[in-house]
C-alpha cells in the first residue's frame, strides 16, 4: 500500500481539491464513504481563522490488492492515531479507477498481465490541517517515514505484498522500540526482506505528473495519460521480441515517443542527471494537439533502471548514444509520426533516434536590486 | 494573603478588548479577578474550557452530514418530480415543497454561519494569504513508497 500526502494551502481554498476528489476525470466511479464538502469548507475557514499556511491534508491510500471501505476507514484511523487528528471529521472518498495495466487492457483488449497486482481502487482522505478545538496545526514531523510505518503495518494486517519504501530502517527501528506487537511486526518485515532492499525512487512525483499532464495530449490527440505511457514504454523496452534498433524504433513510434540525448547541465533538473559525461538519455513525446515535442522525463528514471544498463541495452540493439553525432544518417531521422521539421519544446538536443540540436544552457540570472534590472544600485547615503 | 507570583499570558489585541468588555459586563472588579474566577471555576467543576468548542464543532459536522445530506436528498427528489411534471395539483404541491425546501436551506445556511461566527470570530488573527510579501513555502508532499 502506498500512502501519499500533500497539503493544500489556505489561500487555495477548498474548491480545487474538492473538484479533483469529487469531480475529477478518469474515474469509473466516485463514492463518498464519510463526510461532506461542507466539512472541507469548514477546514479551510478554520485554517484561515488561525492564520495557518495550510488548510487541508490530502491523503491518498493506494492498496496493492482489493480493500473495502471499512478497511480504508481503519487505515484512516491509524493515520489519525499517528498524527493526532479525529478521523471522524475527515472526508473519505473512494475512487474506482483502472490502473495503467487495466486501462491498457480495456483500450487494446490485450490480456491483463499476471504481475498487475495493484487494485483498481484507491481512496482520498481530506483532513483539517488545523484542529478546530485547539487551533493547533496538525503534526507533520517525519511524516514520510510515519506514512510508511502505517503502510507497512496495514500491508501485514491485510496480507498485501510488502512495498519497498524509502524509510525502511526508520520504520524498523521505530517498531523495534515499540511494544511486543510492534516488535513482532518488525520481525515480519525483516523476514520480508525490508532491511536489505534498495531504496526506491518514484518515477515521477505527483506534482511532476500533474505539471506534465496539464493541457498535454499524446500523439493521438487524447489527453496524456502518463502512467499508461510509462507502462507501455516498459512493455516495449523489456519485450524480448525487440532484438534490434528497428524493432525498438517501431515500438516507440507506436507510442509517439523517441529517445534523445541532452547535454549535461541543461535545464531538465540536476537530480535527473545520471552522471554520464556525454549527457543523459531522455524520452520525448509528440503532442499532436499542440504540434510540438515535450520532454517526458529521464529514461533511466522512467524505466527504473541504471543509466549504464540502459546504455548497454541500446548498445545491444546497435543504438549507441555515446556518439550521437556519429550515428548513421538514417538513425538521425525522427522515428515514426514525429515530424522532424516541427518546433520542439524545450529546445532540441542531440539525438539517439531522432536529430537533435544542442540544448542551450540557461542564461545566468540578471542582477536585480530595488527594482532596477541590470543596473548597479546607487547606495543610499553615499 | 499576598499574591506574589505573576502570570503573563499573551493575547491578541482583539481578545483583550473582548475579555475586558466581558469582565466589565459581568461586574467583576478587574480583568485579573474575572480571569481568576474563571480559572477557579474550571478547576473546581473539572470543566474543560475547550469542551464547548468540541461540541460546537461536532454540531457543525452533524449539520453538514446529517441535516445537510437529508436536505440534498429532498432537493434531488423535488427536482426530479419537477422534471417529471404532473397535473396542476401535483405541480402546486411540488412548488410548495420547493419553497419550503428553499426556506429550510436558508435556515440551515444561517445556522452554519452562526456556528462559524462563534467558532471562528473575526478578530484579525488571519495573516495575509499569498501576495508578494509572503515567501512561498515549500509544498509538502509525501509518498510512502515508490509508485510506478
Amino acid at each position: 500500500m502506498i500512502i501519499a500526502a500533500t497539503r493544500i494551502r489556505s489561500s487555495s481554498g477548498a474548491g480545487p481539491v474538492l473538484d479533483h476528489v469529487l469531480r475529477g476525470d478518469g474515474n469509473d466511479r466516485v463514492a463518498i464513504v464519510q463526510g461532506t464538502e461542507a466539512d472541507v469548507a469548514d477546514m479551510v475557514a478554520t485554517a484561515r481563522h488561525a492564520g495557518a499556511t495550510y488548510a487541508v491534508r490530502h491523503y491518498t491510500l493506494s492498496p496493492a490488492k482489493e480493500l473495502n471501505d471499512a478497511d480504508a476507514t481503519d487505515i484512516l484511523h491509524a493515520l489519525g492515531t499517528e498524527f493526532g487528528f479525529d478521523p471522524a471529521a475527515a472526508l473519505l472518498v473512494r475512487h474506482d479507477k483502472g490502473r495503467a495495466a487495466t486501462r491498457l487492457t480495456r483500450r487494446t483488449g490485450a490480456p491483463l498481465p499476471p504481475e498487475a497486482e495493484r487494485a483498481d481502487v484507491h481512496w482520498h482522505a481530506l483532513v483539517g490541517e488545523v484542529d478546530p478545538v485547539t487551533l493547533r496545526v496538525l503534526d507533520s514531523r517525519h511524516w514520510r517515514a510515519r506514512h510508511e510505518k502505517v503502510s507497512r503495518t496495514a500491508e501485514l494486517r491485510y496480507g498485501h505484498p510488502v512495498v519497498q519504501g524509502r524509510w525502511n530502517r526508520a520504520v524498523l527501528d521505530h517498531l523495534d522500540r515499540g511494544d511486543a506487537d510492534q516488535r513482532r511486526l518488525a520481525d515480519r518485515l525483516v523476514a520480508a526482506g525490508l532491511r536489505e532492499r534498495v531504496r526506491p525512487r518514484a518515477v515521477y512525483s505527483s506534482d511532476q505528473r500533474r505539471a506534465l499532464e496539464r493541457g498535454r495530449h499524446d500523439h493521438r490527440g487524447s489527453p496524456l495519460d502518463l502512467p499508461l505511457l510509462v507502462h507501455q514504454l516498459r512493455g516495449a523496452w523489456y519485450d524480448p521480441a525487440v532484438r534490434d534498433a528497428e524493432a525498438l524504433r517501431q515500438r516507440l513510434r507506436g507510442l509517439g515517443v523517441r529517445v534523445a540525448v541532452v547535454p549535461n547541465g541543461s535545464a531538465i533538473g540536476a537530480a535527473d542527471n545520471p552522471g554520464s559525461s556525454r549527457g543523459r538519455l531522455v524520452l520525448e513525446g509528440w503532442d499532436r494537439a499542440a504540434q510540438r515535442l515535450y520532454v517526458v522525463g529521464s529514461l533511466h528514471r522512467l524505466l527504473r533502471e541504471s543509466p549504464a544498463k540502459i546504455t548497454a541495452r541500446l548498445a545491444s540493439l546497435a543504438l549507441v548514444p555515446a556518439e550521437a553525432g556519429a550515428l548513421p544518417a538514417q538513425e538521425k531521422r525522427i522515428a515514426g509520426n514525429i515530424p522532424s521539421s516541427r518546433p520542439t519544446s524545450p529546445s532540441p538536443a542531440r539525438g539517439v533516434i531522432g536529430p537533435m540540436g544542442a540544448r542551450p544552457l540557461p542564461a545566468p540570472p540578471r542582477r536585480v536590486r530595488q527594482g532596477v534590472v541590470g543596473e548597479p544600485n546607487p547606495r543610499p547615503g553615499r | 494573603m499576598l499574591r506574589a507570583d505573576r502570570l503573563r499570558v499573551r493575547v491578541l489585541p482583539d481578545e483583550l478588548t473582548r475579555w475586558r468588555q466581558a469582565a466589565r459586563d459581568s461586574g467583576a472588579a478587574s480583568l485579573s479577578g474575572w480571569l481568576r474566577a474563571l480559572a477557579d471555576q474550571a478547576v473546581t467543576t473539572g470543566d474543560d474550557p475547550r469542551a464547548w468548542r468540541a461540541d460546537l464543532d461536532k454540531l457543525a459536522r452533524d449539520l453538514n452530514a446529517g441535516v445537510g445530506a437529508n436536505v440534498n436528498q429532498i432537493a434531488k427528489a423535488v427536482h426530479e418530480a419537477r422534471r417529471r411534471g404532473g397535473d396542476a395539483a401535483q405541480n402546486r404541491r411540488i412548488a410548495q415543497a420547493a419553497d419550503a425546501l428553499a426556506a429550510l436551506a436558508a435556515d440551515l445556511a444561517a445556522l452554519r454561519a452562526d456556528l462559524g461566527a462563534v467558532l471562528r470570530p473575526r478578530h484579525g488573527r488571519r495573516k495575509p494569504q499569498g501576495g508578494t510579501t509572503t515567501p512561498r513555502a515549500r509544498t509538502g508532499s509525501s509518498r510512502s513508497g515508490a509508485q510506478s
